[in-house]
Parts: structure tokens; C-alpha cells; sequence
């Protein structure tokens, strides 16, 4: 059973495919090209980093992450491009889903020792992760909103966060 | 079903974020403060940090009917004066929520947004909105920052620290 917070993922996962398809238009070149003034400097990098945060997190309270299998650069999958980014993020999105439908209330709101980066154990309250995630999401997005401007190509507005629940969701 | 103690906790941990963000702006110079960068919608820092907190300030204030909004940038003299606006209306956001019983918190309402009648939502998805838009543009703030040759801190959402209530 989810509560309220904990179902931030899923009222938001439209505005996050938005953005990533608004990016379509921009050629190989804008979506690879370094920009200053960003700690994550490219648009591929930020979907990149994005997408791998909720991977990453999500594996933590799953019970999941094995740090001595862990090595982002095995990774086979399309990073690169916004297709490959776009399939990965449906991935992970679906897995946080899957989780969140499973997840009973207590269990997201008892704080439990879970192994975390750098192969260590850490109290975490899986609640309070999947807020860091989504925010965390948010975070970059205002930041691939800037991008965006600076290749030419502002993003529409419509993007944030809805103010009602979605329809299909209840 | 979003509960009062997981609204709260969110939002308290979500000015957690903002403080440490803010603190960082205040060594600024309010010549670099202002500023005008390429790329942003608001342009520059202290309408950026002015914006995150008019939209709590506006839709906050629809929701508990308190009608506040209408502020200008141009109220605050600096981020300092910013970040003292900022804790305020966060607390009348706390208060809000405290006093709101789970019911009400769910459930559409009228807002009263600057005097006006507005529009019918539930208080929960309006805090959210709030939230992760304050997300968004301190997203944007960061990269400011940087800019500006003074890169601010880590201030993902804050995971330590027992609950709020």
C-alpha cells in the first residue's frame, strides 16, 4: 500500500518522459556538448546521472546493491543517445513502480540498516530515499530546463510537478 | 493519502535543503547577487531565490486561505532579507499543515490565491508542487552559483534525522 509522498514517481513519471522527448528536437551535438556553469555539464549527463541515482537508490532499499559487483562503466546499455536514456529511464522507472505497489506503509516509514556506496551499511528510511529521488530528480531538471534555453530550444511550459492526482492512478 | 507527519517531515527536510542553500547565497555581493546570466528564466540569483519562495508564499497562502502573495523582488533589499522571508513563510506553511486535519489535506478546496478566488485543489498536491518546484529552480540557483565562481554546497534533500512529529 502507498501513501501520498511515496507515489511522487508515478504522478510525476508524465512530466519526466516530457522533457526527455522535448529533447528530442536538439541534435547529437547540443545533447553532448559541455556547458558551463554545471557541476553534471552535458544534457546526455544529466538524463544520465538522473536515471542512474534512481537506480542506484532504489537498489539500496530493495536490499539490492552489491557494492563489489558495482561498476557503472560495465554498464552495456545506450547511455548516449536519447532514445537508449529514454528506454533505461522507462526501466527504472517501472522497477520503482513495481517496488512502490509491493511497499507496505510501515515498511516505508521504519528506518532499517540498508548497504549502501561505498559498501557500507546505512540507516535510511526508504520514504525519505524515494523523496530524495524525486527531488533530486527535480534538481536537475531546472538545470536541463537551462540547457535547454542556452541550445535555443526552452522547454514548454507544463513540466512541473501536476497540481492534481492523476486520473489513471486512482 | 498523503498524512499531516509525512507532509510535514517532507517539508521541513525540503527547507532544510533551501536554508543551507540560502546561507551559501548570502556571502554574496548584491552586485554579483544581481547579476543577469544567459540561460535562465529569472536571471539572476536573487530573483531566482525570490521566485522559489513566492510560489510557497502564493499557493501556500491559496491553500489556508490567508491570501498572502503579491511580494516584489524588489521588497528585499538582499538575499539575507530573502532568507528571512523565506523561514516566515515556511513557518506559516508549518502552521498550515499542523492545524489541517487529514481530511482537508486530501481533499479539493477553493483557494483564495492573492485576494481572488482560485482554483479548487487538494492542499497535498499543491505542498507537492511547492516542493519539487523549489527543487527546480534551486537546481537552477546551483548552477548560478557556479557561474558566479562561488559553487554552492551539497543540498540534496536531507535524508538523516528521525521524522519531524
Amino acid at each position: 500500500m502507498q501513501t501520498g509522498s511515496d507515489r511522487l514517481p508515478q504522478q510525476d513519471a508524465r512530466g519526466a518522459h516530457h522533457l526527455a522527448e522535448h529533447c528530442r528536437a536538439l541534435t547529437a551535438e547540443q545533447f553532448l556538448q559541455p556547458l558551463e556553469g554545471f557541476g553534471i555539464p552535458s544534457l546526455q549527463q544529466q538524463f544520465n546521472h538522473v536515471i542512474g541515482a534512481e537506480q542506484y537508490w532504489t537498489s539500496v532499499i530493495r536490499g539490492e546493491y552489491r557494492h563489489e559487483e558495482f561498476d557503472a562503466s560495465e554498464d552495456e546499455r545506450d547511455q548516449m543517445t536519447i532514445e537508449g536514456l529514454l528506454g533505461w529511464r522507462s526501466e527504472v522507472a517501472a522497477a520503482t513502480t513495481a517496488m512502490l505497489q509491493q511497499a507496505s506503509t510501515d515498511w516505508l516509514a521504519t528506518p532499517a540498516l540498508f548497504m549502501a556506496w561505498p559498501g557500507k551499511e546505512r540507516e535510511l528510511q526508504p520514504r525519505h530515499v524515494m523523496m530524495r529521488i524525486i527531488t533530486h530528480n527535480f534538481q536537475h531538471r531546472g538545470q536541463i530546463a537551462a540547457m535547454c534555453r542556452l541550445h535555443g530550444h526552452p522547454v514548454p511550459q507544463g513540466l512541473d510537478f501536476p497540481l492534481g492526482p492523476d486520473p489513471a492512478l486512482d | 493519502m498523503h498524512t499531516p507527519d509525512s507532509l510535514i517531515d517532507l517539508h521541513v527536510r525540503c527547507h532544510r535543503s533551501l536554508a543551507k542553500l540560502f546561507r551559501h547565497c548570502r556571502k554574496l555581493d548584491n552586485e554579483l547577487a544581481r547579476r543577469e546570466l544567459a540561460g535562465f528564466g529569472f536571471p539572476d540569483l536573487h530573483s531566482q531565490l525570490f521566485h522559489i519562495v513566492d510560489v510557497e508564499d502564493w499557493w501556500m497562502g491559496g491553500v489556508s486561505l490567508m491570501s498572502r502573495g503579491g511580494s516584489k523582488a524588489e521588497d528585499f533589499a538582499d538575499i539575507r532579507a530573502l532568507d528571512s522571508w523565506r523561514s516566515e513563510v515556511s513557518q506559516r506553511t508549518q502552521s498550515y499543515i499542523e492545524r489541517a486535519s487529514r481530511k482537508e489535506l486530501n481533499e479539493k478546496h477553493v483557494l483564495r490565491c492573492g485576494g481572488e478566488k482560485g482554483p479548487k485543489l487538494v492542499p497535498a498536491f499543491v505542498l507537492m508542487h511547492v516542493v519539487t518546484h523549489a527543487y527546480h529552480h534551486k537546481g537552477q540557483a546551483s548552477a548560478m552559483c557556479r557561474l558566479l565562481g562561488h559553487p554552492a554546497p551539497e543540498t540534496d534533500l536531507p535524508m538523516k534525522g528521525r521524522s519531524h512529529r
